[in-house]
């Protein structure tokens, strides 16, 4: 599947994410998730193609940032969908790849 | 729109103003001015007198570390908080400690910032008398959040914050961050373990530190860089009721003792960092918890020196799992640890 469409973060987002929901603050995974990752993932599914999303040049990736906005994606969407459409990049740090991913395959706790 | 006339105007007015007037003769309305103007005498008389009291002197530990000296300080400050509720007013007197840490500081500034603890009784008191412990406590920006005559200074390597709006914020942990990555790594490059552990402590007291649903708490934050190290030490701290007297941590204990009230805190700590602690009621339950796990998970790697959580009546030591349990209950919870360079 060809990649059509791109999320940098560290531009079109953040370079400090912050916690779940918008009521926690500034740059919530909710915020991501309603405003940039839902309509970009949806065009992708409508389209047939894959979205490539950059996670460098970021000061970190808290948890709930990550299950507020992957994994609800998942939950809603199913994992098996969210990694048809969804390709990840992280030359900076390789940990990042495997936890976006993680929370993708399992967004429920263990 | 159809202006009324100035006669029906005035005749309304006046209508308003008699009826003003004949409530201001009521017998009702003369008790309750009668009743204020003394309850307001009867302030300002109580509030003469207790400034014309002497302070009592309360000096604190010699070791004067929250961290390390957990259950004597807990006492010098639950025993204040009693003083200043009996309208004591307090010096509290740091002069002559042998040993001050930054954690110490942060529950000093924290405490006297609150009136759950002053009770607005008064209080005072001076930096410390050693040299080396003075220039710690004057440089830690203390005096930015107290009345002072004198100093108003933080030190090149520190930040004190108060969070009043108890919210997450990303750019003050990025800042937190960079102040300790610079001290001990030296350089300008993010360290993500350290970012994602301040977010979530922020999100944790955003969510845990109150006994009831939605409310929220105050936290402070301080970074201090050793100037003989390379070591940075945090201290997150609220004053909120502690992790273990939490909404959510109370409605899980009530599920799982149901009605049997004998359970200690410090059993629970595993359910706690294993993130397996959940309120039933709580919005997108099947996906939140991970934030104490991943905090644990972090403290295990070589950066953190120290990584302790003091909450309730435990003390948790992240890095070797091992828990104390207090003599006191401290309300509120401080998370403290350090980096190294390695």
């Amino acid at each position: 599947m060809e990649i059509k469409d791109k999320i940098v973060i560290e531009i079109d987002f953040t370079t400090t994410p912050g916690a779940r929901y918008r009521t926690d603050g500034d740059f919530s995974g909710e915020q991501f998730l309603e405003e940039i990752l839902l309509p970009k993932f949806e065009k992708a599914v409508a389209g047939n193609y894959k979205l490539l999303i950059d996670l460098d040049k970021v000061w970190g990736y808290p948890s709930s940032f990550v299950s507020g906005s992957f994994g609800k994606l998942s939950l809603a969407k199913s994992s098996e969908l969210v990694l048809k459409h969804i390709e990840f990049k992280s030359d900076d740090n390789p940990i990042r790849l495997e936890k976006v991913i993680n929370e993708i395959k399992s967004p429920r706790k263990k | 729109m159809k202006r009324k006339s100035t006669k029906y105007r005035s005749k309304t007015y006046r209508a308003i103003r008699s009826k003003y007037q004949l409530k201001r003769h009521s017998k009702k309305w003369k008790e309750r001015k009668a009743n204020k103007k003394n309850q307001t005498h009867q302030e300002t008389v109580a509030k003469q007198k207790q400034a014309k009291k002497p302070y009592t002197n309360h000096p604190a530990p010699n070791n004067f570390s929250f961290i390390k000296n957990t259950n004597e300080v807990l006492k010098y400050f639950i025993d204040a908080e009693k003083l200043f509720k009996k309208k004591h007013k307090l010096n509290l007197n740091i002069d002559d400690i042998d040993d001050l840490t930054p954690d110490a500081i942060s529950l000093l500034v924290a405490s006297i910032n609150d009136r759950d603890f002053h009770h607005n009784s008064g209080y005072k008191g001076d930096a410390p008398k050693k040299p080396e412990l003075k220039k710690i406590f004057r440089e830690s920006g203390f005096y930015n959040f107290v009345k002072s005559k004198g100093f108003s200074r933080s030190g090149m390597g520190c930040l004190l914050h108060k969070e009043m709006h108890t919210k997450v914020m990303p750019i003050l942990a990025k800042k937190a961050a960079l102040l300790g990555i610079q001290h001990t790594f030296g350089n300008d490059k993010p360290y993500e373990p350290l970012y994602d552990i301040l977010i979530e402590c922020m999100s944790n007291t955003n969510n845990h530190a109150s006994s009831k649903r939605n409310e929220k708490c105050n936290w402070w934050l301080y970074v201090y860089n050793d100037p003989h190290s390379n070591n940075t030490s945090y201290s997150f701290l609220d004053l909120g009721v502690g992790i273990f007297d939490s909404v959510i941590v109370q409605n899980y204990l009530k599920n799982i003792f149901k009605g049997t009230m004998f359970y200690r805190n410090i059993n629970v700590v595993d359910d706690l960092i294993s993130g397996i602690i959940k309120s039933s009621a709580e919005e997108d339950n099947e996906i939140r918890g991970k934030g104490i796990p991943q905090i644990v998970e972090y403290s295990k790697l070589p950066v953190f020196k120290n990584f302790l959580i003091i909450t309730n009546d435990v003390k948790i030591d992240l890095k070797t799992s091992h828990r104390e349990q207090l003599d006191h209950n401290f309300s509120g919870t401080l998370l403290y640890w350090e980096i190294q360079k390695v």
